[in-house]
């Protein structure tokens, strides 16, 4: 039989990207959205995902320190993240990088789909 | 035509949106007022489908392919030159930038130029073309007209005075009474998640409707 469809809640404001993500990943994951950080802490509880899509600028926290606070709630759980920043030294004092990965935008679908299933 | 049917939403014990309904159709523009943490921000995200509402529902005809979204960042990359940016925010809606876009917005001469070598202001307008790439039928507007240059203000309100002429729908939130305020066929005034005001903008000049919304919502 086959495994249920990961829980992914992608935690991103570019509607754009939002729309793609929609279209790309429909029937493959079992998804969710979160525009901003109280919107991901809120589907962080009520969604329950299996892995977290994080693009490291929102419009109401940085994604560093969001990452911080969702750490305190689930701390393995498996994090992709995306980000435009060239330089990712920031992100290394936080990352648990056996549970996180990282992609820097932009990016192919394709190049997410298989961060999302190699994460975790 | 865009419609926002009782919506709710809240964060722990804030309600960002306490029952929301209203309509907008093909060719208005309505402006949305409020201070900050009224629930605007909120309610464009939910129209845009980023955030599913708690309660009630919203529906924009055409689904979210028809909705164009410009918000506080420009969302550009600044390595790559301003056409393939546009070219790769349209490849999202399967579909590439036109000739008429980029000319509308004074891009020609600066089409391959990477974004990180231009102006602030030209930089707005590749924001402003990027939000339009894929011929939205219906835009939301995020605070607009914030830290806009006088130019990139000018070819925003110029592009939505033409979006409206074309029959679309617009919805643009502010704390600025005297922004977007001329652009307006409709006016609401946002209050703790709530419309303490709703009304055709019936001609209204800016400062009678910046009195009444300082008597609504003060």
């Amino acid at each position: 039989m086959a495994s249920p469809p990961r829980k992914v809640l992608f935690v991103e404001d570019e509607a754009a990207l939002q729309y793609s993500y929609e279209r790309f990943f429909k029937g493959k994951y079992d998804m969710a959205h979160a525009p901003t950080g109280a919107e991901a802490m809120r589907q962080l509880e009520s969604f329950q995902p299996d892995v977290l899509v994080l693009d490291m600028r929102l419009p109401d926290t940085d994604g560093i320190a969001l990452l911080q606070r969702i750490r305190e709630k689930r701390p393995a759980l498996p994090v992709v993240v995306t980000t435009a920043y060239v330089s990712m030294e920031p992100l290394m004092n936080v990352l648990d990088l056996g549970h996180s990965r990282y992609l820097v935008k932009p990016y192919e679908l394709s190049e997410l789909a298989a961060a999302i299933d190699a994460a975790g | 035509m865009l419609r926002a049917e009782r919506l709710r939403h809240s964060y722990g014990p804030v309600r960002a949106l306490d029952d929301v309904s209203f309509t907008v159709h093909p060719g208005q523009t309505l402006a949305v007022f409020g201070p900050n943490g009224a629930g605007k921000s909120t309610l464009l995200r939910v129209l845009a489908g980023l955030i599913q509402p708690q309660g009630g529902r919203a529906h924009v005809e055409g689904g979210r392919r028809a909705i164009g979204w410009i918000g506080h960042q420009p969302q550009l990359y600044g390595q790559l030159t301003v056409i393939e940016n546009l070219r790769f925010w349209g490849s999202l809606y399967d579909t590439q930038p036109t000739g008429d876009l980029v000319a509308r917005l004074g891009l020609e001469e600066h089409a391959h130029r990477p974004v990180r070598a231009l102006s602030r202001g030209l930089v707005q307008r590749v924001a402003i073309a990027r939000a339009l790439v894929h011929d939205p039928t219906v835009l939301l507007l995020d605070e607009p007209f914030t830290g806009l240059d006088r130019m990139a203000a000018e070819a925003l309100s110029l592009l939505l005075g033409q979006h409206a002429a074309a029959g679309r729908a617009t919805v643009l939130v502010t704390h600025n009474v005297e922004e977007g305020t001329e652009l307006a066929t409709d006016v609401a005034f946002m209050r703790t998640g709530r419309f303490v005001h709703f009304a055709p903008r019936s001609g209204r000049a800016a400062s009678d409707i910046a009195e009444e919304y300082r008597n609504a919502v003060a």
